[in-house]
């Protein structure tokens, strides 16, 4: 029993750093809408400026006033306004995509503004960090540890009393749920949210300055971890519960208390499972518990207020301007292939295949996330599955490098279709979560591993022999030949998908899921067939990417490059294949450019930034920026070429379109 | 002076135009039935009347006050009270908390405990379900929910957008005597509906819509031939259900 | 009753949701070619009927059954390739497909085909033999001439009659319709009545969930009144209405 506390007892300051994350995302989801990812970084921002003030001799309290007080609430207002009030309430992915935008990218400003040195531990709040307080269980309780558990507890008490049953406490929930339907009692929805928002960035800022002691450095990875690390004990409350989230955070901490002080350390159990404690949990509450499966299944009831979606530029693009565009594309296309081949040097040459293979892994998002619907945050890990496949086949068992990429695919393919299994029930922002704590279970406890992703060194990948002409002798050119012909497949392939039968079944998933079973369309066939044929695609464009580096690393497909991936080609155009190959080319392109920038500029860290910043923009037309350029282009050529003579009016009289934006409620069971 | 105007009001939804320089008023007191075929707008007439829809041209008046492109909260505080179209109540929230934040809102917190003994009184199919989600309510119940806080409010100005829609007959029968004695009472009532018939009864006069434009504006009997030459042919002869017994 | 062959028969069949009984050991039949009218007071517990029979909703106890095959425990796509079709009190169209493509999709999905493989790679075009098929059904609910049609931009009649033309197209054995004409103008009322007559001559059963009683009276075969979760009445429109139980619960009137 002694040995037991003595295990536990250590786990609960730590369990309670868990808490008062979780209890903060808890508080985002429930008063704005909006599943915080960015929570994270607001706490590491808060954390970051409390550091730099106190370095710079400025006082605690004074340093808590501005980077918590004064900061973290107005970061808060800026993301309300600028980002998330203009995101339909009932457009789960824009919203999920955008709070992921904002993890990224917060640390990378960060990093801009303040250089990239250095920041190590500042000092607590109020207790002093190296006494000890007293022994709870023979377990010494100093300062640190002591402040963590005092702030966690008065914060949830302070906010389980204005939240319950309160009115400011329904008004929020009704603002969350329609804010159009809250303007017709007379509030002020927007500014409702707008408080909602400041509060509960107050609260990133303040778990960001209580847990920046513990850690030696400050650093955004940390926070990163500890926010997915606290979705476990979050979704033990079902992101609705505050004392539930409080409980799971301190759960978790005394689990992997237990199981460090239970598992010797040269256990496989220690290096393998520990790590990993999180995010098992995390996934195995996804899938049990019933709660978290119907999150976000209202709809708007006044979406019928909202002129209905324009129609793809494809089908309303008239056949001449269709043809130009056509014909434009191709000679554009082919000119840059041409280019590639004969005079651009070596560093761009190498900067456009990268483009062409990153189009691969991203046309995998096109598949899942335009068509089949779901936002998926493990294509990394996909992709890493893939290539390490490759890589491992190529070195210990001698087979070509074009096969193992195939074998690699197929590989991916069905751990894509066997990870869609638990996920058969799940969709929007659960399915999400579970693809993420997929992707950290694979970073933690399978790439580590050196059957898996190879040595600490990194796993050497051939280039592949054609014929008798070896492609890595052969400067990259032939490369780019061989990545460009397995893009056309890819693309060919995911058009075919589009087409088929298929893509009419997925299409009617994305408009109505009740419609569709009802009709007869199996909605598990549908989503392990595009988990499988995402996770292929991701997988090949993986082992396509080592063999074009000729070494690969598991940092190489960490879930934060999933992250980023999601982020890159929903702001370009998720929805069709052209946005995919515009999205992984610009990409590269856009990084390569800006290397030639001085200093902390040329990081790769701005392009990050930028698209980040195209997440703005994602919010006001959905189909993404590319799409949206087109339509907008289009509308001024078509303008051009009718100017003489302009076709009726251009207005449709009458029929207000209610279809199905209108209708009558559901009887909801 | 009205409690509603419209002054040649336009208005749509993106390229579709549905309202094309529509003007009537509701004086105050006054129950006005809005009816045509669907599609002739009346579902925009009323979300520009909220404020959902803001006009491209014309202007709305709310109790004497221009209120053109005003958000909702603010036409809602100058005392309109809507009914949207579909649902029109928080499903996740429960019953009761949807009463108690729409009259705390209109009413001020001290008279919340009244006006929901009130609703309840009035609505005891709602009483019985007080801590169910509104979500798990059946689409007839949702829609007396929306109805029962709207006739707490004691406001000046009712806009309700398909009132009776899913509402069986006795409780159709419930709510026009409730709406009756609203009007009573003194508030303006603009009531859109696709059944005509009760809401002809009720009304001190009637508007047509066709198309977005208006096609007739006077006495609710009046409204009964332009009507049948909008929705071409006169009403089948057939039973319904205040006819029935 | 006994000259028909029973469709979709419900036998016992309860829900409660938490504490709340919404249906009470109920039965209810519906044969080849026969009209079944549902109606009942608010809450009372008919689209909780008509989910239990779609399989948006389990039971909490009794069964569901179609041409005597048990429903219970079938997923709803299961139910539909089986013979059920349903519209939704709420249209549950799909906003990005075509008037043609709604059809194209139920038609294709609604079968038990050999080879479904091949719906990866095939094209989402329909034969002459299919392209037959949509014209006679839009034709049956008059939207002949929209085949392109973006349903965003449909009327609400025409959304409630294509969703009616989508649960048909696959020929159900049952059509469960919940609140058909909710919500719409009397002309389109109109063509909605013409459409179910039609019905019975397609050997199928329907199931009509409806408050306009007007409609009811015309098309159906048959009522069955539900108050509270129970059946309080079952028989002919005007047998029905007579009833002293239905005047009261349903129509509100007192008994004189």
């Amino acid at each position: 029993m002694n040995t037991f506390l003595s295990y536990a007892v250590p786990g609960i300051p730590f369990g309670c750093t868990y808490a008062i994350v979780a209890i903060g995302l808890v508080l985002t989801y429930r008063t704005t809408g909006v599943f915080n990812f960015g929570f994270g970084a607001q706490a590491f921002l808060s954390a970051y400026v409390y550091t730099v003030l106190t370095e710079d001799g400025v006082s605690v309290p004074l340093a808590f006033l501005i980077s918590v007080v004064i900061l973290a609430p107005a970061l808060g207002w800026a993301l309300d306004r600028f980002l998330f009030r203009r995101i339909s309430p009932t457009n789960t992915t824009g919203k999920l995509v955008s709070a992921v935008a904002v993890l990224v990218a917060l640390p990378q400003i960060v990093t801009l503004l303040f250089g990239s040195s250095t920041r190590f531990a500042p000092p607590t709040l109020f207790l002093n960090p190296g006494r000890v307080y007293f022994h709870a269980f023979s377990t010494p309780i100093n300062g640190l540890e002591l402040e963590t558990v005092i702030v966690t507890v008065v914060t949830v008490v302070l906010l389980s009393l204005v939240l319950r049953g309160s009115q400011l406490g329904m008004t929020i929930r009704a603002a969350v749920e329609s804010p159009r339907l809250l303007e017709l009692e007379g509030v002020r929805s927007e500014r409702v949210l707008s408080v909602a928002w400041m509060g509960s960035s107050l609260m990133a800022g303040l778990a960001g300055v209580l847990l920046a002691p513990q850690y030696p450095t400050v650093q955004p990875e940390d926070y990163a971890i500890l926010l997915v690390a606290a979705l476990a004990a979050a979704a033990l409350g079902s992101l609705a519960d505050i004392p539930l989230a409080l409980v799971g955070g301190v759960a978790l901490g005394v689990i992997e208390g237990l199981a460090s002080g239970y598992f010797s350390p040269s256990s496989v159990w220690h290096t393998g499972l520990l790590p990993a404690i999180p995010f098992l949990l995390l996934a195995l509450l996804l899938v049990g518990r019933r709660r978290l499966r119907s999150l976000e299944e209202s709809d708007d009831p006044l979406a019928g207020c909202d002129p209905p979606p324009p129609p793809s530029i494809l089908v309303t693009r008239s056949h001449e301007l269709d043809r130009v565009v056509r014909v434009g594309g191709r000679v554009l296309a082919l000119a840059t292939i041409i280019s590639v081949l004969t005079w651009v040097p070596g560093d761009w040459g190498f900067t456009l295949t990268s483009g062409v293979v990153y189009s691969i892994v991203f046309l995998s998002i096109t598949l899942i996330t335009g068509m089949g619907g779901e936002v998926s945050l493990c294509q990394a890990t996909f992709a890493g599955v893939g290539a390490f496949i490759a890589a491992q086949l190529a070195v210990h068992h001698g087979v070509p490098i074009l096969l193992g990429a195939v074998i690699g695919a197929g590989g991916a393919a069905v751990v894509g279709a066997v990870g869609a299994l638990p996920a058969l029930r799940l969709r929007g922002l659960p399915l999400a979560l579970l693809t993420l704590a997929l992707a950290l279970l694979a970073d933690n406890a399978v790439f580590p591993y050196s059957w898996a992703g190879g040595p600490p060194g990194g796993l050497p990948v051939p280039r592949p022999m054609i014929g008798s002409i070896n492609l890595a002798t052969t400067s990259s050119k032939g490369f780019f030949v061989l990545a460009l012909a397995f893009l056309f497949v890819c693309a060919v392939a995911v058009k075919r998908v589009q087409r088929a039968t298929v893509g009419l079944y997925l299409g009617a998933l994305r408009g109505s899921s009740i419609g569709a079973e009802s009709v007869g369309i199996n909605p598990s066939t549908a989503k392990i067939l595009v988990f499988a044929l995402s996770a292929g695609m991701a997988g090949l464009g993986g082992a396509l990417y080592g063999s074009l580096q000729q070494t690969v690393t598991p940092a190489d497909f960490n879930y934060q490059l999933s992250l980023v991936f999601v982020v890159v080609v929903v702001t370009t155009g998720v929805r069709t294949i052209e946005g995919a190959i515009q999205a992984g080319v610009g990409f590269m392109v856009l990084q390569q450019l800006l290397s030639y920038l001085p200093g902390r500029w040329g990081g790769g860290g701005i392009a990050i930034v930028l698209f980040a910043f195209g997440s703005l923009t994602y919010a006001a037309h959905p189909e993404g920026v590319v799409e949206y350029e087109k339509r907008i282009w289009t509308q001024r050529a078509e303008r051009l070429i009718h100017r003489r003579h302009p076709p009726t009016n251009g207005v449709v009289m009458a029929a207000a379109p209610v279809g199905v934006l209108e209708g009558v409620p559901d009887e909801h069971v | 002076m009205n409690a509603l105007e419209l002054q040649s009001v336009s208005a749509g939804y993106g390229p579709y135009r549905a309202l094309d320089e529509v003007s009537f008023a509701v004086g105050t007191g006054e129950v006005v039935a809005l009816v045509g075929p669907n599609g002739a707008g009346k579902s925009t007439v009323a979300r520009v009347c909220a404020g959902l829809v803001k006009p491209t041209s014309g202007r709305l008046f709310v109790g004497g006050h221009d209120l053109t492109g005003a958000p909702p909260w603010q036409i809602a505080r100058n005392k309109l009270a809507s009914v949207p179209e579909g649902r029109g109540v928080f499903a996740r929230l429960s019953v009761a908390e949807n009463l108690q934040l729409s009259f705390g809102r209109w009413l001020g917190s001290e008279a919340v405990p009244g006006a929901l003994e009130e609703a309840f009184a009035r609505f005891p199919i709602l009483a019985d379900r007080r801590r169910q989600r509104a979500g798990t309510l059946s689409g007839g119940q949702q829609r007396l929910l929306s109805l029962a806080k709207v006739l707490g409010n004691a406001p000046d100005v009712v806009v309700a957008d398909e009132l009776s829609l899913g509402l069986a007959p006795a409780a159709l029968d419930d709510l026009y005597q409730q709406l009756g004695a609203v009007a009573e009472r003194g508030t303006a009532l603009l009531v859109i509906e696709q059944r005509t018939d009760r809401v002809l009864a009720l009304a001190h006069r009637a508007v047509v819509l066709d198309r977005g434009v208006i096609r007739f504006d006077g006495p609710p009997a009046g409204a009964v031939g332009v009507l049948d030459g909008v929705l071409g042919g006169p009403r089948p002869p057939a039973r319904s259900g205040e006819t029935a017994g | 009753m006994s000259e028909h062959q029973g469709v979709l028969s419900v036998r016992s069949l309860s829900v409660s949701f938490g504490g709340l009984v919404a249906l009470d050991r109920v039965d209810l039949d519906v044969a080849e070619g026969e009209i079944v009218g549902l109606i009942g007071p608010n809450g009372a517990g008919k689209s909780t009927l008509v989910n239990c029979a779609g399989g948006q909703l389990e039971p909490t106890s009794g069964s569901v059954a179609l041409d005597g095959v048990p429903l219970t425990g079938k997923a709803p796509y299961r139910r539909a390739r089986l013979g059920v079709g349903r519209t939704f009190q709420r249209v549950a169209l799909f906003p990005e497909l075509t008037v043609e493509a709604h059809l194209l999709a139920a038609l294709r999905a609604g079968r038990q085909r050999p080879g479904r493989w091949s719906e990866l790679v095939d094209h989402a075009r329909p034969s002459a033999a299919e392209a037959r098929q949509i014209d006679e059904m839009l034709g049956l609910v008059g939207l002949a001439d929209q085949h392109d049609t973006q349903v965003t931009t449909l009327p609400l009649g025409a959304c409630r009659l294509l969703e009616i033309a989508r649960a048909l197209i696959a020929r159900p054995r049952v059509l469960l319709a919940d609140e058909p004409s909710a919500g719409l103008d009397r002309r389109e009322s109109a063509m909605l009545a013409s459409v179910l007559a039609q019905l019975p001559a397609r050997e199928i059963g329907v199931l009509l969930v409806e408050h306009d009683l007007g409609l009811v009276a015309r098309v159906c075969d048959r009522v069955v009144v539900l108050d509270v979760g129970h059946v309080i009445a079952e028989g002919s429109f005007d047998g029905v209405m007579e009833t002293a139980e239905v005047r009261r619960a349903y129509l509100g009137q007192g008994v004189a």
